[in-house]
């Protein structure tokens, strides 16, 4: 087989990703100020204003601008999927994103039921453009790999979860549905937990772990099926929250299996790379799976005993893994296109991508962050200890931004020095 | 005419990002009279990206274990799919 073909619009201008990657940090900053002057008591009821605060500074603001980010790179150079003019719509989707996040946490925060109204306007119109746009693009691709596949249906959770927030929303301010509220923010929150973010992490290690730690591939039903069988039984699940609370309960066991099956897999397949050298980024990947396995097993702990502590332990063990992921995607995918960029542009001197965040600026963030979920479960026990988490994950933040302005800072300072 | 030079590079099975930043810099050593013969686990499309923007010519092929063989030249009139044939059965 000859040449696969390339085209020069393959890759989105730096500064697209850069946007949303540099962003964050910030609201990782502004999660942990939250969580800090946050009542202590109130973070253990998931339904209190700061909690949701807390939590939609961390999905939205972290999760969201990751995953958005994401998604401009990977659907042109890996699903082959060019987006027109992507330094337009990064930048306006960024502005409503960051501004529809900022006003909705407001909103919590300070009691301000009418930002609401403006926050979900911001939010739905830039997020809904984002699931039209990646989901047509992607509807295009000719060849439909697991990973695009993978992305469509994340895309696709996206769609659901945003749909449910404005039902959410509605039952909020005091429109009857017809479903019960509680109900319907639980169906948001799995669409947007399990829908979006698992399943595009998944699409993302489907290309990635094979690609970036040399290992064998994932076997053909996992890259195929758990993606679609995941978003599947979030949807079969729906009616159920109206007929049968023990076969919701099921639902969510299987979609726990499914979880639990990827972290373990994607843990073999790092344990089986062909040059075992383990980086911070393999750690990350380690943690987040960890996590990711350990949730589920909360989650099962929690249908069995009915104890509290365990749904709790497995929200925040979710939250951690999907953490952990970002952070050691972006460590890998920052310094890669850096280094990519600057060598597109003939710059002779650009430096090895190892030099551009330097093992020993990564290393710290590492030791943080794995002090974090020691601090954040026995929160729940000490709720004082809240504060200890927030002044923990606000060192993390500033040590997460510092390496990614490094990066971005070494771009700026080579990317004029080019030949071309 | 003077026989072709051919850079040999083999990075099949090295992490990322080893095999692209080795590759890289053996591409700087290309000048109008040689040419690069990569041999690299998986294909590497940032590389040809890079290679395309430099404007060094490439053609690649696959071997039936899926291991690719990358040639990279500067020079316009290197048939580089007939040298590609010795490598690869197509």
């Amino acid at each position: 087989m000859f040449n696969q073909g390339l085209s020069l619009d393959q890759a989105p201008p730096f500064e697209v990703i850069l946007r949303f990657f540099l962003t964050i940090p910030a609201f990782g900053l502004l999660t942990a100020i939250a969580l800090f002057i946050a009542d202590p008591a109130a973070l253990g009821l998931w339904d209190a204003p700061d909690t949701v605060a807390v939590v939609h500074l961390v999905v939205l603001g972290m999760a969201g601008m990751a995953m958005v980010g994401a998604l401009f790179q990977m659907l042109p150079v890996i699903a082959g999927a060019s987006i027109k003019d992507p330094m337009y719509h990064a930048r306006w989707i960024h502005a409503f994103m960051a501004l529809g996040t900022l006003m909705l946490v407001g909103g919590f925060v300070f009691a301000k039921t009418a930002l609401f109204h403006t926050a979900l306007a911001l939010l739905l119109g830039s997020l809904g453009f984002v699931v039209f746009l990646m989901f047509s693009k992607l509807l295009r691709v000719e060849n439909k790999t697991p990973s695009v596949i993978g992305m469509m249906v994340a895309v696709g959770g996206l769609g659901f979860g945003l749909f449910f927030a404005l039902l959410v929303m509605l039952a909020f301010l005091g429109v009857d549905i017809g479903l019960p509220p509680q109900g319907l923010r639980t169906v948001h929150m799995h669409f947007m937990l399990f829908g979006w973010i698992a399943v595009l992490i998944m699409a993302v290690a489907f290309q990635v772990i094979e690609m970036f730690y040399v290992t064998p591939p994932y076997p053909e039903a996992v890259r195929r099926w758990f993606p679609m069988s995941i978003l599947a039984l979030l949807v079969l699940q729906v009616p159920f929250y109206i007929v049968s609370q023990s076969a919701v309960t099921l639902f969510d066991a299987a979609v726990g299996v499914l979880l639990l099956a990827f972290a373990l897999v994607t843990l073999r397949r790092l344990s089986q790379r062909k040059r075992p050298v383990a980086d911070t980024t393999v750690w990350l990947w380690r943690t987040g799976l960890v996590s990711l396995a350990a949730s589920s097993i909360s989650l099962f702990l929690y249908y069995g005993f009915q104890l509290e502590t365990f749904f709790d332990t497995g929200a925040l063990l979710f939250g951690y893994f999907f953490l952990s992921i970002i952070f050691a995607m972006s460590y890998k995918i920052i310094p890669f296109l850096v280094w990519f960029h600057l060598n597109a542009k003939g710059v002779l001197e650009c430096p090895m991508m190892g030099d551009i965040i330097p093992a020993k600026g990564m290393k710290p963030h590492l030791w943080i962050h794995w002090a974090l979920p020691v601090f954040g479960i026995a929160s729940f026990f000490m709720p004082l200890l809240w504060k200890v988490t927030a002044l923990l994950f606000f060192i993390e933040s500033l040590l997460y931004g510092a390496n990614l302005l490094g990066a971005a800072k070494i771009y700026h300072q080579f990317k004029n020095k080019g030949i071309l | 005419m003077s026989p072709v030079e051919v850079i040999e590079l083999d990075v099949r099975g090295l992490n990322h990002p080893e095999p692209l930043e080795r590759s890289v810099e053996m591409m700087k050593r290309l000048d109008g009279r040689n040419c690069l013969h990569l041999q690299i686990h998986r294909y590497p499309r940032p590389l040809l990206m890079i290679a395309q923007k430099q404007g060094i010519r490439f053609d690649a092929c696959e071997t039936e274990s899926g291991e690719w063989h990358i040639l990279f030249t500067k020079n316009p009139s290197f048939d580089l799919k007939r040298m590609l044939q010795d490598f690869c059965d197509v």
